[in-house]
């Protein structure tokens, strides 16, 4: 081969190769650039970069939508579904990390200019005042080149000979999805949020549990005192204000929850300038200083307010009552009210003392009652008298599961020395001896039945291997109809005892099955959570809004799949923190500790308990 | 040349002196033959080779260190 | 812009074509507007800082010219005091030349010793109770600064010995030190060897575009596929050597004898390469140093350039000077006249490896790792007789094939040793590792596995890439010629290696293109 030809081979071989990556980026698509057209899996997309990924969707499905929100990372906690049902609109969220109000101005201006738009929702935080305009170059950070104006040509080269990297990423990463959200497919394509389910079902409550888990998540670097943009930021936003006047769209601005320890970040003088200059341009509602701000279980970290503040947010916008939220939160913010306002707001009022929206609820765990005692989990009909007597003799009242989601969701109220006493399994012994005596005392307690034990006295279910009698669903009615028990879930037939069992499908726990699908694993829990709602309303009238976990065992998808279908308290056997209930956190009834109570468990140990000492 | 010649070789019995012609060139002589050979080179001869005079061209052959030898003796 | 980033390849496209099609007698020019685009590209102060450089060894060399002229002129004149108006003159070229040296000497320490031995100094004042309230300096090393400073001090003193004649054109001089591919890794090029390839303006030939495109991809191979995956393990290694048992910290030392020579020797092939395209060859810089048999030969494989010019500018000189004479006699007298005539090199040697310690940083450790090549040189001289008399006696000779491979190895286990100070941060580390190496060599119970911060694929790669190295190196040890090799074989087989070297190629330039995989992207979900 003389030189020449090496020379023409090799310019061949570079132009191949070249073709060659071309080629399989723009079929995986790792960001979303070229319509996805094999994987069509914009949940990942939209993670590898938000600004590209989402807005190249939007081209596609911008029909389906009239009303939009933008906002950072922390616009993230509105949800679509909410704002639609208050303003009957169909919004898209397309926040974007990492965005800066250079970045919204784009936005507004690519979304006014191209559709037609009803609403849009502005989020600002007070660190949008700190950025402007850092726009950055990666193919990470990049905006579309539909919002920059940047040469559409260019664009599309830049990310068609990108690094195969990210391509062979997205390859490697489909192998790894699974149901739930990951690092790498974190948004829910079709509402633009975020996909939080995993992220909100984490137990909080007990507010050392929560400081040993996320105290990293809240420290804030003391970087600067000053908000440096002020003017640049409030100058986009006049401009976002124009260009909504002149296409006839309602823009409404809300400045989001801030975290206490994030606020103390910047000087006062220079908060104060940024909120009044704010409303020298448009009256906006403000939530940014509220008694929430002093408590980190409202936050994801220190910049990020959770869902469920979103949504006190929007119920206090345009709700009318139904979700809790505190009762000093937020105001709607005018030229005219600004100055009064901020005098009020800068005052600092103190932070509100956690005992008036938290409330420990210890919860007690019995099973079967009988005279002889042949394992922890059977005490005698004396020792569960003597327990429930030192209870209400200490001025304890016992609360329903009911009554503690009242507390948290509406902002209802718990009695001053709350107890929670539950019996798992649903015995005949509940009936014989346990309701008596709590009616005698003025108790109350909630019985976890299995529902396919129920009614079973002699046998286990459909065999003939003898056990412990069961009552059955009169027995319950009666119960129910005392106002003294209440029947919650221990779910349909999840609790299966193993050697009394055929077949290869044993399910011991709630847990999935070795190698299970988890599409099949979905169905067979939806469908046991399904078969006890009917069977209880069948035969007392409604649902249930409590599931104890056979065996104390469940996993993230467990929980996520229980809390969608709209059970809101769940249970353990776990005793490592308090059952602290915080209003307006749902998540404070997830997986609930209980304390198993034995023959053993004297008076004084069982008072220690309750009282957490 | 002689009393050059028998220096090189009680020097540096190991090499060819009368053939090689490219005793730097080739790496014939290392730095510490050089140094040693222009310490005995300036005894004998009493003359001051300087490191401005080594560059292989006066030291690649035997007859190239004896032109260089006898320059410096004129100076 | 990064020497293997796809920027510079598209740099060195448009500056080769522009090269050919101009004519030869401007080709010159449009080198130097390469070279300068290229340092500006990198940084404007350094640029300012190269500028000086070359402007003040064109005036010394100039003024050195016009005292050469000068004297050459009384000289034709004075037939009488001859030698008079010599030693007059050779005192005011010195004068010249001493200076020159010291203010480019002057620049490098400014910028490459000022900070750390400033911040010593400091300390030591503070030893002795003297409060000193020196800030560090907001210094960048600028760019291949190392390697200019040596370059031109080496053309002033070829000037003052009159070995070459100063270049009038300023901007010729100029391209002589700013020409780029020198810029990042040297070599450290002879202005009589360099120049006149850059002024001669070859013909385009295929064959050099050839030789240097192989070169370059050879050097990237080296670099990218060995040096750089390298680097995140013998990084972890050395940063937390407290960690690992003796065994996994000689195993870095060795692991950082391959990163450094692929990082040194192929970041050398890349630039001649790149050197080549426009017809202009370079420097030889490393010879497989690996094989050599001795820490001498050692030295004269690796950074070739910078060990010649040690040996012309500092190791003769002293060596040869009045004083190292007059020393040498004394111990002859003294203690025999074998001493007496290896203590000048044995000194000599001592200053040059300590210049070469200092050369590579301003660190005890790189003292340190100068004095033991110099101290292992200086002993081989010492004892080398004795040694060659007992191998003699011993029947071993060079021609047995594992006496070689013995005294390969031995060379190879005291370079390695070396190894642990040219890397360490401190002296005190380095020499915490010899103890860890020699007290804790075992691992203490558990295994020892890691990957030291690389994936399995790292490896693999890495091991493939060094297996290649290994078998090309020991062809070419053998006196095979590869690339003459490679041009006999079939189309079939220089196409696969056509082929190989595109993937490669490919692969070089997305390693170094920006990426962030998937998990960094997102942090708060």
């Amino acid at each position: 081969m003389s030189s020449k030809k090496w020379l023409i081979m090799l310019a061949l071989t570079v132009a191949l190769a070249l073709g060659v990556c071309a080629g399989f980026n723009i079929l995986a698509d790792p960001f979303g650039v070229f319509g996805d057209p094999i994987l069509d899996w914009y949940s990942y997309n939209e993670t590898n970069n938000p600004r590209v990924a989402k807005l190249a969707w939007l081209e596609e499905h911008h029909e389906e939508f009239d009303s939009y929100i933008i906002g950072s990372s922390s616009a993230a906690s509105y949800s679509t579904a909410e704002l639609n049902e208050y303003l009957d609109a169909s919004f898209y969220n397309l926040f974007v990390y990492g965005c800066d109000t250079k970045d919204y101005r784009d936005f507004a201006a690519y979304l006014l200019e191209r559709y037609e738009v009803r609403y849009l929702v502005l989020n600002l935080g007070i660190n949008e005042a700190n950025t402007y305009d850092t726009g950055q170059d990666s193919l990470n950070d990049k905006m579309h080149a539909l919002a920059s104006g940047e040469s559409l040509p260019l664009f599309y080269l830049r990310y068609a000979f990108s690094n195969p990297r990210y391509a062979a990423d997205k390859l490697a990463a489909r192998f790894q999805d699974t149901e739930l959200p990951q690092v790498f497919d974190v948004f829910d394509v079709p509402s633009g949020c975020y996909d939080k389910r995993v992220r909100d079902v984490e137990k909080i409550g007990d507010p050392a549990v929560y400081q040993a888990a996320h105290g990293g998540d809240f420290w804030v670097s003391p970087d600067s005192a000053q908000l440096p943009y002020i003017d640049q930021c409030v100058q986009s936003v006049a401009e976002i204000r124009d260009m909504c006047a002149e296409k006839g769209t309602e823009l409404i601005v809300i400045a989001s929850p801030v975290y206490i320890g994030q606020w103390d970040v910047y000087s006062r003088e220079s908060l104060r300038e940024y909120k009044s200059k704010l409303a020298e341009v448009v009256s906006y509602w403000d939530f940014s200083l509220t008694p929430i701000s002093y408590d980190s279980r409202y936050f994801y970290d220190a910049t990020h307010f959770r869902n469920t503040v979103g949504s006190m947010v929007l119920s206090k916008i345009f709700g009318s009552g139904g979700t809790y939220h505190p009762e000093d939160f937020g105001a709607y913010v005018t030229a005219r009210n600004c100055a009064a306002y901020l005098d009020e707001l800068f005052a600092y009022p103190p932070a509100s003392d956690p005992a008036s929206y938290t409330a420990d609820v210890p919860i007690l765990l019995y099973h079967h009652i009988d005279g002889d005692v042949t394992s922890d989990t059977v005490v005698t009909p004396e020792t569960f008298e003597a327990h429930i007597r030192a209870l209400a003799e200490q001025g304890y009242t016992a609360v329903t599961f009911q009554e503690m989601i009242d507390y948290v969701c509406q902002g209802g109220t718990l009695p001053a020395k709350p107890v929670c006493i539950t019996l798992d399994d649903g015995y005949l012994s509940n009936y014989e001896y346990a309701w008596p005596v709590l009616e005698k005392y003025g108790m109350k307690a909630t019985i976890f039945a299995i529902g396919a034990s129920v009614g079973h006295r002699e046998f286990y279910k459909e065999t003939d291997f003898p056990i412990t009698p069961h009552f059955g669903w009169e027995e319950a009615r009666e119960m129910e109809a005392s106002g003294v028990i209440d029947i919650q879930s221990h779910t349909y037939d999840l609790h299966q005892w193993e050697p009394f069992e055929s077949g290869n499908q044993i399910r011991t726990s709630a847990l999935p099955l070795e190698g299970e699908s988890e599409a099949d694993y979905a169905a067979v829990l939806e469908a046991d959570l399904e078969r006890y709602a009917q069977e209880r309303e069948a035969e007392l009238g409604e649902g249930f809004c409590a599931l104890a976990y056979p065996g104390g065992y469940y996993n993230d998808l467990t929980e996520v799949l229980i809390h969608q279908a709209g059970i809101p308290v769940t249970l353990s056997i776990r005793t490592d923190s308090r059952n602290v209930l915080v209003r307006g956190l749902p998540q404070s009834l997830y997986a609930l500790c209980r304390w198993n109570i034995t023959e053993r468990t004297a008076e004084e140990e069982l008072l220690k308990i309750v009282s957490g000492e | 040349m002689d009393k050059l010649m028998q220096l090189l070789e009680e020097n540096c019995p190991s090499i060819d002196f009368a053939g090689e012609k490219a005793l730097i060139d080739d790496g014939i002589l290392d730095s510490l033959d050089i140094v040693m050979l222009v310490g005995e080179i300036n005894d004998a001869f009493s003359i001051t080779i300087t490191a401005e005079d080594l560059v292989p061209e006066n030291f690649n052959s035997a007859e190239a260190i004896w032109a260089l030898v006898q320059r410096l003796q004129a100076e | 812009m990064s020497i293997n980033s796809a920027a510079f390849l598209l740099f060195l496209l448009v500056s080769v074509c522009a090269c050919y099609l101009v004519p030869k007698r401007v080709r010159y020019l449009v080198l130097l507007a390469a070279s300068a685009y290229f340092y500006l590209a990198y940084s404007l102060r350094a640029a300012c800082c190269l500028l000086f450089t070359i402007l003040l060894t064109y005036g010394a060399a100039q003024a050195l010219a016009a005292l050469h002229r000068r004297e050459r002129a009384e000289l034709d004149i004075e037939r009488v005091d001859r030698s008079g108006i010599k030693k007059h003159g050779k005192r005011r070229r010195r004068l010249v030349l001493t200076a020159a040296l010291v203010l480019n000497f002057a620049t490098l320490a400014l910028f490459k010793y000022l900070n750390a031995w400033m911040g010593t100094a400091g300390v030591l004042a503070g030893l002795l109770g003297i409060e000193t309230n020196f800030r560090p300096l907001n210094l960048l090393l600028p760019l291949g600064i190392s390697f200019y400073v040596f370059q031109t001090s080496g053309y002033l003193i070829d000037v003052y010995r009159g070995r070459v004649s100063a270049e009038r054109n300023l901007l010729k001089y100029a391209l002589f030190v700013s020409w780029f591919p020198q810029m990042v890794q040297g070599p450290i090029n002879r202005y009589d060897r360099l120049l006149p390839q850059l002024l001669a303006g070859s013909d385009f030939s295929a064959d050099n575009i050839k030789y240097g495109i192989q070169l370059m991809l050879w050097g990237m191979l080296k670099k990218v596929f060995i040096a750089d995956p390298l680097a995140g393990a013998v990084g972890e290694i050395y940063g937390n050597y407290t960690q690992y048992p003796g065994a996994v910290l000689f195993l870095g030392a060795a692991l950082y004898c391959l990163q450094l020579y692929c990082d040194f020797s192929g970041g050398t092939d890349l630039v001649r390469g790149a050197s080549q395209l426009f017809g202009v060859e370079m420097a030889e810089n490393f010879r497989r140093p690996y094989f050599a048999r001795s820490v001498d030969e050692f030295w004269r494989r690796w950074h070739i350039s910078l060990g010649e010019w040690m040996k012309d500018y500092l190791f003769y000189p002293l060596a040869l000077s009045g004083p190292m004479n007059r020393l040498g006699k004394k111990v002859k007298s003294a203690l025999g006249p074998h001493l007496g005539k290896l203590t000048g090199p044995c000194l000599s040697t001592l200053i040059v490896f300590l210049a070469v310690g200092i050369w590579q940083g301003p660190g005890f450790s790189n003292i340190a790792y100068g004095l033991w090549n110099g101290g292992l040189m200086s002993l081989a001289m010492l004892c080398g007789p004795l040694l060659s008399r007992a191998n003699e006696r011993l029947g071993l000779g060079e021609d047995k094939w594992w006496f070689r491979a013995f005294q390969t190895l031995r060379t190879l286990l005291l370079v390695i040793i070396g190894r642990y100070f040219s890397r360490a941060d401190s002296l005190r580390q380095a020499l915490g590792m010899l103890w860890r190496t020699v007290r804790h060599f075992g691992p203490a119970g558990g295994g020892i596995f890691t990957c030291f911060g690389l994936t399995g694929w790292d490896w693999l790669r890495l091991g493939i890439a060094a297996a290649v190295l290994l078998a090309v190196s020991i062809l070419q040890e053998r006196g095979m010629p590869i690339r003459k090799t490679l041009e006999k074989q079939s189309p079939a087989v220089q196409f696969g290696v056509l082929f190989a070297a595109v993937l490669l190629l490919v692969a070089c330039v997305y390693l170094n293109t920006d990426y962030t995989a998937i998990m960094y992207v997102y942090e708060n979900v």
